[in-house]
């Protein structure tokens, strides 16, 4: 049984920090897809002022991205999660945040022998939610059947705390096809998976 | 990395030595003892192929990195991926520098990836200073 590991960011500012009131409240939008925020609780969570807030978030409902619910003289503000947003910019933004977590020097830690690192699951896909894990896959040389690992949680993963992340430590020797073409199809953070046509 | 004359003579030699060394790498038995030696045998063999590119497009580098990757640019047929010479490129750094010591099955596997993807390789970076001369 693994010691859980604490996962400590290279990086003293988070990707979140970077962007502009426009880029913030889709951020925060990525990070709790099936939360309804009122303006006032969107400007506090992402450190905005409400004008800014208010322009950020009238652009983005234009665009589709953000549902706006009147009630009385308060905006009811949700996301819509089927819009391409969800995929084409929170992937790459999950992506930046993966990589500046430390979750990849963790893995390192855990799992020496590690050959390649993917990231597979939700978070990949972009279908993740508040309460979803981060599933790495780690390919090792063995014999082995795939185990699963909980490798500890990130403390701040964009504007979620205390994230877990599972561990799956997998040899191409024994592995069934199906979660190994699930892993294929994900996303190689680190090293060089090899597969067969 | 430094800019040189190309020395094909260089290249030349450092491409037969590779190759002998990997001959004689391929004879030695795999264990969780000898993994170390024979990973980072396989390895160097593998960078001296690089290296052999980049002495003849006169190219000194400084790191591993670049003769892996003027290797990975060339165009061969293999049964594995040569891109996974880049793994055994980490291999080797964590052998190295982190202390990690390989196991039987490591060893076993940089064997078998030499035995796919260097005669290939090494015919293909023979083909390639041949042509510049």
């Amino acid at each position: 049984m693994l010691k859980k590991i604490k996962i400590v960011s290279s990086s003293s500012i988070s990707p979140i920090e970077y962007v502009d009131a426009y880029g913030k409240v889709q951020h925060l939008f990525f990070d709790f897809p099936t939360k309804e925020f009122s303006l006032n609780d969107l400007c506090a969570l992402a450190k905005i002022s409400k004008t800014s807030a208010n322009l950020a978030v009238t652009q983005l409902a234009k665009e589709g991205f953000l549902k706006l619910e009147t009630i009385g003289r308060l905006w009811r503000i949700s996301c819509d999660q089927s819009h391409p947003y969800n995929r084409e910019r929170k992937i790459p933004y999950h992506l930046a945040l993966i990589y500046s977590s430390g979750i990849l020097d963790a893995v390192h830690k855990a799992v020496p022998g590690a050959r390649s690192i993917s990231l597979f699951g939700s978070i990949r896909k972009g279908d993740d939610i508040e309460s979803s894990d981060i599933d790495i896959a780690v390919e090792i040389l063995s014999d082995k059947g795939p185990e699963m690992i909980e490798l500890g949680t990130v403390p701040r993963f964009g504007y979620r705390k205390d994230v877990p992340v599972n561990l799956h430590v997998f040899s191409r020797n024994n592995i069934p096809l199906n979660l190994f073409a699930n892993i294929a199809n994900g996303i190689v953070l680190e090293g060089f998976l090899e597969v067969r046509p | 990395m430094r800019v040189k004359i190309p020395d094909y003579k260089d290249a030349e030699s450092i491409l037969d030595e590779s190759e002998r060394q990997m001959a004689f790498t391929l004879t030695l038995p795999t264990s969780d003892t000898s993994a170390f030696t024979v990973v980072r045998n396989i390895y160097e063999c593998f960078r001296m192929l690089g290296d052999a590119i980049l002495v003849s497009q006169g190219i000194e580098s400084d790191d591993h990195v670049a003769p892996i990757n003027a290797l990975l640019k060339l165009e061969v047929n293999t049964s594995r991926p040569t891109s996974a010479i880049d793994n055994l490129r980490r291999l080797r750094r964590k052998i190295n520098y982190y202390g990690y010591h390989p196991t039987k099955a490591e060893a076993d596997d940089s064997v078998d990836l030499a035995k796919s993807c260097f005669p290939s390789l090494l015919g293909a970076v023979k083909k390639e200073i041949a042509d510049k001369r």
